[in-house]
């Protein structure tokens, strides 16, 4: 469609004058002030509701949170006891241990005894050296708060999110409640939990771990969902065949079946309850995000570094640890001796604890690493620093300049120079080109949400700052990705790197930035494309990988060089993959915006950084809705760019996807090509218990096939009791009832039985479909057909234009010898594949030609397809028409025969012209030309 | 006549919108299907004796697997009755199918079922661990029946350290721990090679001489059907089309479809000698046979004596069988 790229072209053109050359007045360059809706106070409002005088009974909401808290804050007490404080008597200074917490010994040893039970030897010494770098470089404290957390975080994210899997599992209902608070919890970014999680609980490290718990959740349900699903219905018929109670048949049969599955939600859970335990240091969680904050604010360019290293060690130790756990998962070996012989590590690692606790009791170095030992690399990062700064200030502040003013600003300008509505028309237009008028209007009324938030220009600037993010990140990304896809070696390298660096918080992103450039837009970006590089080259990677190895080979055997392989075929092909890492990019560039209000942006981030220290409910939730609201327009937007890409790539829709998307299914459909269709694609599918034929096909004007009319004579021959009953029909797609049994054969219909059958089958259609038939019906005269394949034939420069003339002038002599004919509802398509025996009786099936034509126009098919005999049709006409056929009888039906015959043969070179199905037409003419040869002999004798 | 231990009469399970009108009306399939419906079972009446194999045969999509699970309540039917000891069990509560499951019915699947993070011991012993039975009692009742099924030694092993073959034992096993009277296998040897299944069916057969439960066996294979059944139920169309001991379907098939299957079947696998005897015993009889043995197992002792031989029933002898009859049954003749 070429006018559309001019149109966006002029769109473009419009925006860049509206922008920069035209002065608006404010009314349009932001939503005015009577537009607001004032979102916030109501959100706010119901919060003071609910934490004011919402009760249910007796019990007041702020019971109930307080009891949550006290709930939660039981088992945190206790994993600080055992990792951070010990047991301690009084307060203050004047505190004195009793028992002091795990030694650094004992919690070393552990690590080392989990990666050597999750995988081998090499996990264990990893986690060992890790857990000893905290210790050496002064982090082992910090390192052990931040661990307590997650200890807990991690239990109660994990049950939390059980509990709802197996609800949303067992409930239908649940399932459709969560799923879309599931989709927003995952797009709106992590500050916008805090808010009211600050409001509700308070201050201080039960908030902050109740926070971590709700934002790590969301990936558990659904994994537990997808896994519960996932268990082979056989076992949950062993399971009640076992008799086991719902209760025995959840704990002892689905749980551990699905074990496997559910690790890799654990996984995830541990990961983003990392995350987020470093972000909500904000909210008092203490440990390394206290650390880095402080050092943030303060800006300790030292101790930032060393406490984000130390982040990063303990990322890299959950990490592999936790993803060994999920890999072994399942793999249980079998083990036979006493309790010490099975849990060899168990007993090491209590025998590590006893004895470092009392050994630690007279030498304090084995309790605690003692201070005089750390290293301290503060100094040494902090003169690092320094000398970069010295030393390069001029070329980093020239490059940070630069970019300020030729790449960011300018892209400032524009967003904040667009009028509004502008803007959401924009929205509306590519919303509907790229998915059609639903998608237009949801990005139309997320659009006008943010406009009626009153933070539009707040919203700009995070637009334009991921705009510019992602932008580079892809301009990165990209070629990284193609790198890693062209050699193996480089493929390992960057694999590894981004694999680390999705690992590490997001948090940790902002220090090297901050000290290097400073707070500001230009910092925000930087951190931005570090955080939001990963998913650009792993896509794009695998995009270019998973590209067919036949394509490529195609390539080279028509020598292609590999410069021209990777731009013609792996780069096309690989685009649907690499759009949707743009997508993920773009997602993952978001979330990292709002945390890099910490460095001084003033977009939607700042709103909810502010709304978090000043504990504004409703600002804050307002805010973080309208980041959702901007991550779920690209989403989708991208979404349906990737899936138009796709179709694009595979010719068009296939008809397999088409089969999918009728609107007549119960839930996903099983489908399985069917043998026999020509002019169309037919699906044997099974939607549940359902099974039905789909047939899928357009309109072939120059087979005069119309749909219309192939849908009006189906219904008709179901009506009267022909063909099964269509079920559904959308357009270029007829859904008919399956009927179990085979279709003949050619051979079948030369026993008399069964071509007696057949027989009365016809004749019932002739003469009963005509009563049930509606609306305008096609006339099927076979003289016509060829004339008007003749033209076709012609205009297309058939290879057979040759026969033509010939062709034409038989077919005029057939036509006179027919003479007046009766007419009735022929099917016109008489093959042997078009009749189905179910065990107890023919149906007549596809009524794609369909028409009112003469019967000796099917009699004549019937033989000429089915190879019958002199004798057979003799027959035929006989019990046809109820009398033995006379001379002129015999002369019209031999003429129609053989117009029939010379139709098939046209049909057949047509399509040779036309057909884009993969089927050999050339050979199938020649079989025909044949077949209608021996009808004309026939004729003449 | 046997003792009747399981019946099911008019069982129907329909799936679709409206099942139970169909139901009401005792609809055909045709109306069934005009109506967008599936029936998966139309309208079975069986009756299953005390010690028999009954065989449902049929192939994918006949209903058979939807039937066995009718017949253990696994799948609600959409009407009829479901007669365990002259119990209805479509009246039996969940509490009430969970006590009849766990003591008094067993059931083999295709694919096995083991659950992969328990031993062998553990998958054997589970039925009972569910019951509630302590530790020690459970596994010695495992043990006996894993020795049961020739598979003492592996008891520590996971079900991915066993071929298919010594899993589907595993699978026998843990159905027969329980000691059921009544015992499902849904295509118990279907996803085993050939080899491995005349062997598996060589010791299912072994299992149940020793045992003797009553037992329902489904299969889409017609030669296991008439190798291991004493009677045969054909399906087809979710319905049943005829129920007869071998000999009788293969002789005598009820219909065309039936005959299709019965087509190839050599009938010296499944004539019995009861049938080609002719009255009186001569002299000279070369020994006694009995009437129910087939002619395939005993043709070659009866045609090499080159004399005819006597043949007992309920102890009496009742008449006797020429080998030249044996040769005509081995010729596809006679019978």
């Amino acid at each position: 469609m070429r006018h559309w790229h001019l149109i966006w072209a002029a769109l473009a053109v419009i925006a860049m004058l509206l922008a920069f050359a035209v002065k608006l007045p404010p009314g349009w360059l932001w939503p005015p002030e009577a537009m607001h809706l004032p979102m916030a106070g109501w959100v706010s409002a119901g919060m003071k509701w609910l934490t004011d005088s919402a009760a249910i009974g007796p019990v007041s909401f702020k019971d109930l949170t307080r009891g949550f808290a006290a709930l939660v804050e039981a088992p945190y007490d206790m994993a600080r006891v055992l990792l951070v404080d010990g047991i301690t008597e009084g307060r203050g200074r004047r505190a004195t241990t009793i028992i002091p917490p795990l030694s650094w010994l004992a919690v070393t040893m552990a690590a080392v005894a989990l990666g050597h039970y999750a995988r081998d030897r090499w996990l264990g010494l990893l986690a060992g050296a890790l857990m000893v770098y905290l210790a050496v470089f002064g982090q082992w404290d910090s390192a052990m708060v931040t661990l307590a957390s997650i200890l807990i975080a991690v239990p109660l994210g994990v049950a939390g999110g059980l509990a709802l899997g197996i609800a949303a599992w067992r409930w239908r209902g649940v399932e459709r409640a969560i799923s879309p608070v599931l989709d927003l919890m995952q797009t709106v970014p992590t500050f916008a939990y805090l808010v009211p999680v600050l409001v509700l609980f308070g201050f201080g490290p039960v908030a902050a771990l109740l926070a971590t718990m709700i934002y790590a959740m969301p990936p558990m349900v659904r994994v537990t969902l997808v896994a519960l699903r996932a268990v082979p219905p056989e076992i949950m018929d062993f399971a009640n065949m076992a008799g086991c109670t719902p209760g025995q048949r959840m704990r002892k049969v689905m749980l551990p079946v699905a074990l496997p599955d559910l690790m890799v939600g654990v996984n995830q859970v541990i990961m983003l309850s990392l995350n987020m335990v470093i972000i909500a240091s904000m909210i008092g969680a203490g440990g390394l995000g206290k650390d880095v904050l402080e050092s943030l604010r303060r800006l300790d360019i030292g101790g930032g570094i060393e406490a984000g290293l130390a982040i990063t060690a303990l990322a890299v130790v959950l990490d592999r640890l936790g993803q060994a756990m999920a890999a072994r998962a399942g793999h249980r070996a079998a083990a036979t001796g006493s309790f010490r012989q099975r849990h060899p590590r168990t007993v090491l690692v209590a025998a590590v604890v006893v004895v470092t606790g009392l050994l630690g009791l007279l030498v304090p170095a084995v309790q605690d690493w003692p201070k005089g030992w750390e290293i301290t690399t503060k100094t040494f990062w902090s003169g690092l620093i320094e000398w970069i700064n010295v030393n390069y200030f001029d070329q980093l502040e020239a490059f940070r300049v630069w970019m300020l003013q030729y790449l960011l600003s300018p892209v400032k300008r524009f967003f904040h120079g667009l009028p509004w509505p502008f803007m959401l028309g924009i929205l509306a237009l590519a919303g509907w080109r790229l998915g059609g008028w639903r998608l237009g209007a949801l990005a139309l009324a997320l659009g006008a949400f943010i406009a009626a938030t009153g933070l539009w220009e707040q919203a700009m600037t995070t637009v334009y700052l991921c705009g510019v993010s992602v932008l580079i990140a892809m301009a990165i990304g990209v070629p990284l990705g193609i790198w890693a896809a062209s050699s193996g070696a480089a493929g390992r390298v960057i694999g590894g790197v981004i694999d680390t660096l999705q690992t590490l918080p997001s948090f940790v992103y902002l220090i090297p930035v901050v000290m290097l450039f400073r707070v500001g837009d230009f910092s925000a970006l930087v951190a931005v494309v570090l955080y939001a590089l990963v998913p650009a080259v792993r896509y794009t990677a695998h995009g270019l990988r998973s590209v067919p190895a036949e394509l490529i080979e195609a390539g080279v055997v028509s020598g292609a060089t590999r410069s021209q392989i990777l731009r013609k075929i792996r780069l096309p092909m690989a685009v649907p993959m690499i759009l949707l890492g743009l997508n993920q990019t773009i997602l993952l560039a978001l979330s990292m915006l709002v945390i890099t209000a910490l460095v001084g942006t003033r977009d939607l981030g700042q709103e909810v950084y502010i709304a978090l220290t000043k504990a504004d409910v409703g600002r804050g939730i307002v805010a973080g809705l309208g980041v959702a609201a901007i991550a779920i327009i690209a989403d989708r937007l991208i979404g349906a760019a990737a899936a138009g890409a796709r179709a694009r790539l595979e010719g068009s829709v296939t008809p397999e996807d088409k089969v999918r998307g009728l609107a007549c299914w119960s839930g996903p459909v099983k489908i399985e090509p069917l043998g026999g269709g020509i002019t169309n694609r037919n699906f044997d599918v099974r939607d549940g218990a359902r099974r039905v034929v789909v047939r899928i096909g357009d309109d072939i004007p120059v087979h005069q096939i119309m749909r219309f009319n192939e849908l009006a004579a189906s219904k008709a021959a179901f009506a009267a009791g022909v063909s099964p009953a269509v079920l559904h029909h959308e357009s270029g797609a007829l859904v008919i009832d399956f009927v179990e049994g085979r279709t003949l054969a050619a051979e079948d219909l030369q026993e008399r039985g069964i071509l007696e059958q057949a027989l009365a089958l016809v004749g019932r259609a002739h003469r009963e479909i005509p009563r049930f038939l509606r609306g305008p019906a096609l006339v099927f005269w076979v003289f016509h057909v060829v004339r008007d394949y003749a033209g076709t034939l012609r205009d297309g420069g058939s290879p057979h234009l040759g026969l033509l003339p010939g062709l034409l002038e038989d077919a005029a002599r057939l036509e006179a010898m027919v003479g007046p004919i009766d007419l009735v509802f022929g099917h016109n398509d008489l093959l042997p594949a078009n009749f189905l025996y179910d065990g107890a009786r023919l149906w007549l099936i596809d009524w794609d030609y369909a028409g009112f034509n003469s019967p000796l126009f099917d009699l004549g098919g019937l033989a000429a397809n089915n190879g019958l005999t002199n004798e057979d049709e003799g027959w035929m006409l006989a019990s046809y028409f109820g009398r033995a056929p006379d001379a002129a009888l015999w002369r019209a039906y031999r003429a129609m025969k053989a117009g029939a015959a010379l139709r098939e043969t046209m049909w057949s070179m047509v399509s040779e012209l036309h057909s884009t199905l993969d089927f050999d037409f050339a050979a199938y003419t020649a079989a025909n030309l044949e077949t209608y040869r021996a009808a004309l002999a026939a004729f003449e004798a | 006549m046997r003792p009747v231990k399981l019946a099911c009469r008019h069982v129907w399970k329909i799936y679709g919108p409206h099942p139970d009108r169909l139901v009401a009306d005792a609809a055909g399939l045709e109306a069934i299907r005009a109506s967008g419906h599936v029936g998966a079972v139309r309208d079975v009446s069986l009756e299953v004796g005390q010690g028999e194999i009954f065989v449902i045969m049929g192939l994918s999509g006949s209903g058979k697997s939807t039937l066995v699970r009718c017949l253990s309540r696994l799948v609600e039917p959409t009407g009829g009755e479901i007669l365990y000891d002259g119990e209805d069990l479509l009246k039996a509560s969940p509490s009430r199918m969970i006590e009849i499951r766990r003591h008094r019915m067993g059931m083999v699947f295709q694919h096995f079922a083991l659950l992969p993070h328990l031993s062998v011991l553990e998958n054997v012993a589970f039925p009972l661990e569910v019951q509630g039975w302590k530790r020690g009692p459970r596994e010695a009742q495992a043990r006996e029946v894993i020795s049961l099924v020739g598979l003492q030694g592996r008891e520590r092993h996971y079900p991915r350290q066993l071929s298919g073959g010594q899993q589907q034992r595993v699978g026998i096993a843990r159905s027969l721990a329980i000691k059921p009277d009544l015992w499902f296998l849904d295509e118990p040897f279907s996803a085993l090679d050939p080899l491995i299944r005349r062997e598996m069916q060589d010791e299912f057969l072994r299992i149940q001489r020793q045992l003797k439960k009553t037992i329902v066996f489904i299969t889409h294979d017609f030669d296991e059907a008439i190798r291991l059944a004493d009677r045969i139920a054909i399906m087809k169309d979710g319905a049943v089309v005829q129920v007869a001991t071998p000999e009788e379907v293969v002789l005598a098939p009820a219909d065309d479809y039936v005959a299709a299957f019965t087509a190839h079947v050599a009938r010296a696998k499944v004539v019995t000698l009861g049938r080609i005897a002719v009255p009186g015993v001569p002299e000279g009889v070369a020994g006694d046979l009995p009437a129910e043995a087939r002619v395939e197992a005993v043709a070659e002792q009866i045609v090499t004596s080159g004399r005819p031989f006597a043949v007992i029933r309920d102890g009496a002898k009742v008449g006797h069988v020429t080998p030249q009859a044996v040769i005509a049954v081995l010729l596809g003749k006679g019978g």
